[in-house]
């Protein structure tokens, strides 16, 4: 898993300094050979959502305008001419 | 108002329990009289929210958490919000963007985390009728009021709103109380818990009611990770409750299981979650133009988030992706249902379980930081469990730095006030 | 060929999936937005209980099997158009699966939520920054996923217009509002899958299906692999175009949602969304000609061209629904089809008038067809109340052509003859039967 912390790195969109990813690399280490305990076991369970058991919590379909977000998004730096700026989509190659 | 303020800035330059101080009087209410302060993971409309993060530095939210306006609306008065490790990760407070807080006790220690500034200022403000409004994901309440020595509950998952709480991970996030008074902490609760409509996880409501408690189960092996010292002044204690009630000495099983089982499932939750701080619509921004979208997101976040929450990002992106997913999400999913039924099982037979809070007392604040991460994961052996399981826990304070953690089973915290008011910690004239 | 599709419908609710933001896709750019489609920090969604019935109701309609209980999931991640750069939607277990749609099997039915609309200042490629729009973030989606079933573009393009017909006849989608996109799948066989994303318009889809089997084709022929990619179709080139894609675009890193409970599918939800399914054009037509027996050609005409309400008007008045069914079903339909109008437009005043004009015999059948043309673009209908004379229109024919009297005596034809022409004279208002009485009477007087 060493050689991928730069796929991983990508894949967070987060940019690490050098010796932030020494630090992280070894970190991860240890922490992963931690969570090996956890792996190793061998028990089937179901998987549910929460702790306690939540369902069926619906909204109406009643519409509700929000004044404060439009006048947030107008103050946002990044606001220009009723929309945000964005960077580039395509990526580099 | 103006005198808690006001003592409430004068320490702040030493203590740094606070990131914003601000005054916001309360409606007429049952709460009237009392003051409180937010972790600064609860948005309130018009005042800077960080959760603890440079990323977050400037952020004025345009609508505020239910919890707030619930507080509000019954008479309690705003003071200000409290300083956290950031966006919930860390168990020391010393992760915040904002320095860390110091301990009211002493001063060079560490107040506990990540609801750091909440422990630190109650402790700090005990004269005055004040208590803080804290959020536990893996026991960020129970460890700094045990740290602080003062009174505080993580209620069950699911009766308080988490509209307006900047998340951590939203499986586990739970929003409590820490206070000086134990019954006050149960009042206010009563007041925050309820739905709103407006967070489908919140399906409950609390109310203060007598409880019958009798039966009582001491977790033995929790104390194996203790120091002497806090082993025996809580071992007094439990000599002492079992004069008032049936104690049985029994072990918890699954305590290492819970530990590895939550950071998987809470960093998973974690970097989905922080993925939206990307120098857009709202926190730092900086210019986008003729970067890519990767680029300028990545250089955004690696500028302004600390160490640790990148290194939970990373841990969190790694267990949900494709090859891992399985053997450790997954997994970690299973586990955590183990746990909590091996919970039920215990509750069946005991009203209340006991164990002490934190293994060690809280270090100085020059030490926390040469902790190892791994280590630091360590501290949360006895709080991550009744955490992960989403069960209410309550922290009594027994000596310095030494509390027990008091547990009942889903939407039971009145088995905690039957059980806090027959051991005496209580006055039973509030019914 | 083989081709598989993967089709995203916005619903016709009136707010999003998981906020109250209004559901309309047409206003003015950020005026349709809240903490929650915007991904504040302390947001969190809300289940929409219409869409999820909408949801069930493509699932029936689509013949799928129900999952009684689902929960939603988190598709992470990063691009400019996700506020919170993942979208909620549905993984694990969809709404509906294995179904049948036109004889194209369905795989997966579930519902997400749209991302934003990006707008670039020039092309996608050329721009170096693109502006966003948070007013589609949130809209809720139905996802539908079908078997590599299609075998060539006629299966296409019927199972397309099928599916959009269908879905605004039961009201779930919204033509004039609403927008849909489908990514098609393509292969040879045994080869490998090519996708190709966002195509927006059936003749787009199936002229960038046509291309990728032809190109394939062309690189088999030549011995060159085929790569599992992404592409996207170039209008205006005419040919599809290879994205490139890493591999970590495939890896969403998926957890469960722990904002939203799960949800039972309870027989109270399936029951109000068949109830939608009873406006399906095969349902209305049944109830037609249940209550009507008419023609089921007819039917199906008056049904699929919206014109229900046109037929119960008309059937009120001539209460002859043979007689009403040929009208709008046939003539009505033809003329509003060809006008490219909607009943809607039709001023109902002017076509009460001519059926009550056919109904009393005021206007003949083959002015009436003509009438309906002009009250379809909008002419209008005045029944010239002008009192024709037939027995001076007759004996003047007669007279300005009297060979014809002699052959009028042993030729019936002569007789139809005479009568178009008399027809054309008074421009067919009258009824042929009567000039065929008068001229008899002639025949018989004379002799």
């Amino acid at each position: 898993m060493k050689e991928e912390i730069e796929y991983f790195e990508r894949l967070s969109a987060l940019f690490l300094s050098k010796n932030e990813k020494e630090i992280i690399k070894r970190d991860i280490e240890e922490i992963f050979r931690a969570f090996e305990f956890l792996s190793s076991l061998k028990i089937e369970k179901p998987v549910s959502l929460h702790a306690v058991e939540i369902k069926n919590v619906l909204r109406e379909d009643k519409v509700k305008k929000n004044k404060d977000a439009v006048d947030f998004l107008k103050k946002s730096r990044l606001y220009k001419d009723r929309y945000i700026l964005g960077p580039k989509t395509v990526l580099e190659e | 108002m103006k005198d808690i303020i006001e003592f409430a800035k004068a320490k702040n330059r030493k203590y740094n329990h606070f990131i914003t101080i601000k005054e916001i009087r309360g409606k007429k209410g049952s709460l009237s009289g009392y003051y409180f302060s937010l972790k600064d993971s609860l948005c309130v409309k018009g005042v800077r929210t960080t959760a603890g993060s440079r990323i977050l530095e400037n952020y004025v939210p345009p609508f505020s958490s239910t919890v707030f306006e619930k507080l509000i609306n019954s008479g309690a008065a705003f003071i200000g919000k409290t300083n956290m490790d950031e966006f919930g990760f860390g168990s020391f407070g010393i992760n915040s963007a904002f320095g860390p807080s110091r301990n009211p006790i002493d001063p060079e220690r560490v107040t506990g985390g990540s609801s750091s500034g909440a422990g630190g200022s109650t402790k700090l403000l005990e004269k005055y009728p004040y208590f803080s409004i804290g959020e536990s994901t893996g026991g960020s309440i129970a460890n700094p009021a045990a740290f602080c020595s003062v009174y505080s509950i993580t209620p069950t998952y699911g009766l308080v709103s988490r509209w307006g709480l900047i998340s951590y991970a939203d499986s586990l996030d739970k929003i409590g109380v820490l206070a000086n008074d134990p019954l006050l902490v149960f009042k206010v609760l009563e007041i925050i818990s309820g739905a709103d409509g407006k967070d489908p996880t919140c399906i409950r409501k609390f109310r203060i009611r007598k409880e019958k408690v009798s039966k009582v189960g001491v977790l033995t092996n929790t104390f194996e990770f203790c120091t002497e010292k806090i082993k025996n002044y809580l071992e007094r204690k439990i000599e002492e409750i079992s004069e008032s009630f049936k104690v049985d000495f029994i072990e918890f099983k699954f305590l290492e299981h819970a530990l590895w089982s939550y950071y998987i499932i809470a960093t998973s939750e974690a970097s989905t979650n922080l993925a939206r701080y990307c120098g857009l619509i709202f926190g730092k921004t900086e210019n986008p133009k003729a970067k890519s979208f990767l680029e300028y997101f990545s250089e955004i976040r690696g500028k302004y988030f600390g160490l640790e929450t990148k290194r939970r990002i990373i841990i969190g992106t790694i267990v949900r992706s494709k090859g891992f997913r399985n053997k450790y999400y997954l997994k970690a999913q299973m586990v955590r249902r183990l746990v909590i039924e091996e919970y039920k099982k215990l509750f069946k037979r005991y009203d209340v379980l006991l164990s002490p809070v934190m293994p060690i007392i809280p270090p100085k604040i020059k030490d926390a930081s040469k902790i190892r991460p791994i280590d630091t994961y360590r501290m949360d052996i006895l709080t991550v469990p009744p955490n992960l399981a989403c069960i209410p826990h309550f922290t009594l304070p027994v000596r310095k730095y030494s509390s027990l953690l008091v547990m009942a089973d889903h939407f039971q915290e009145n088995k905690i006030l039957g059980f806090l008011e027959r051991l005496g910690e209580i006055d039973d004239s509030w019914s | 060929m083989i081709v598989g599709l993967e089709i995203h419908l916005q619903l016709n609710t009136k707010t999003k999936l998981f906020c109250s933001c209004p559901n309309d896709p047409t206003a003015p750019p950020n005026t349709n937005i809240c903490p929650i489609c915007l991904g504040l920090p302390g947001s969190r969604p809300s289940l929409n209980r219409k869409a999820l019935i909408y949801g069930i109701a493509c699932a029936l309609l689509l013949k799928c099997k129900l999952n009684r209980k689902i929960f939603f999931s988190r598709k992470a991640y990063f691009y400019p158009d996700l506020p919170k750069n993942f979208q909620i939607t549905q993984y694990e277990v969809p709404l509906g699966y294995e179904g049948i749609f036109k004889g194209i099997r369905i795989k997966r039915v579930h519902l997400e939520e749209d991302p934003a609309k990006l707008v670039y200042p020039k092309s996608m490629k050329e721009s170096e920054y693109c502006l966003i729009d948070y007013n589609r973030s949130g809209i809720p989606l139905v996802e539908i996923v079908t078997y590599p079933d299609f075998k060539n573009a006629e299966e296409i393009k019927k199972f397309l217009k099928s599916l959009l017909r269908d879905l605004s006849f039961i009201g779930i989608f919204d033509p004039t509002k609403n927008s849909w996109r489908a990514d098609a799948n393509v292969s040879l066989e045994k080869g490998y899958r090519v996708e190709i994303k966002n195509l927006g318009s059936i003749p787009s889809l199936i002229k960038a299906i046509t291309f990728e089997i032809a190109r394939q084709k062309m690189l088999k022929r030549r011995g060159i692999k085929i790569h599992r990619e992404t592409r996207i179709w170039d209008e205006k080139e005419g040919k599809t175009i290879a994205v490139r894609r890493k591999e970590m675009e495939e890896e969403y890193g998926y957890i469960l949602e722990p904002d939203l409970p799960f949800f039972e599918i309870k027989d109270e939800l399936i029951r109000k969304a068949k109830i939608l399914l009873k406006a399906l054009p095969e349902n209305r037509i049944k109830r037609i000609l249940e209550n009507y027996g008419i023609k089921e050609k007819l039917a199906e005409s008056i049904v699929y061209n919206k014109l229900e309400s046109a037929f119960q008007l008309t059937q009120r008045i001539l209460k002859d629904p043979n007689l009403s069914a040929i009208i709008v079903g046939n003539y009505l339909a033809k003329s509003l089809n060809y006008l490219k109008k909607d009943w809607k437009e039709i001023d109902k005043n002017e076509y009460i008038k001519a059926i009550k004009a056919l109904k009393e015999k005021k206007i003949t059948f083959r002015l009436f067809k003509e009438v309906i043309k002009d009250i379809c673009s909008g002419k209008g209908f005045t029944l010239k109340e002008k009192k024709i004379d037939v027995d001076s229109l007759i004996d003047n024919f007669i007279k300005s052509h009297p060979e014809l009297i002699e052959k009028m005596r042993k030729d019936r034809k002569v007789i139809n003859y005479i009568v178009g022409e008399i027809l054309k004279l008074c421009d067919y208002r009258v009824d042929p039967k009567l000039i065929i009485k008068k001229i008899e009477e002639r025949i018989r007087t004379h002799n």
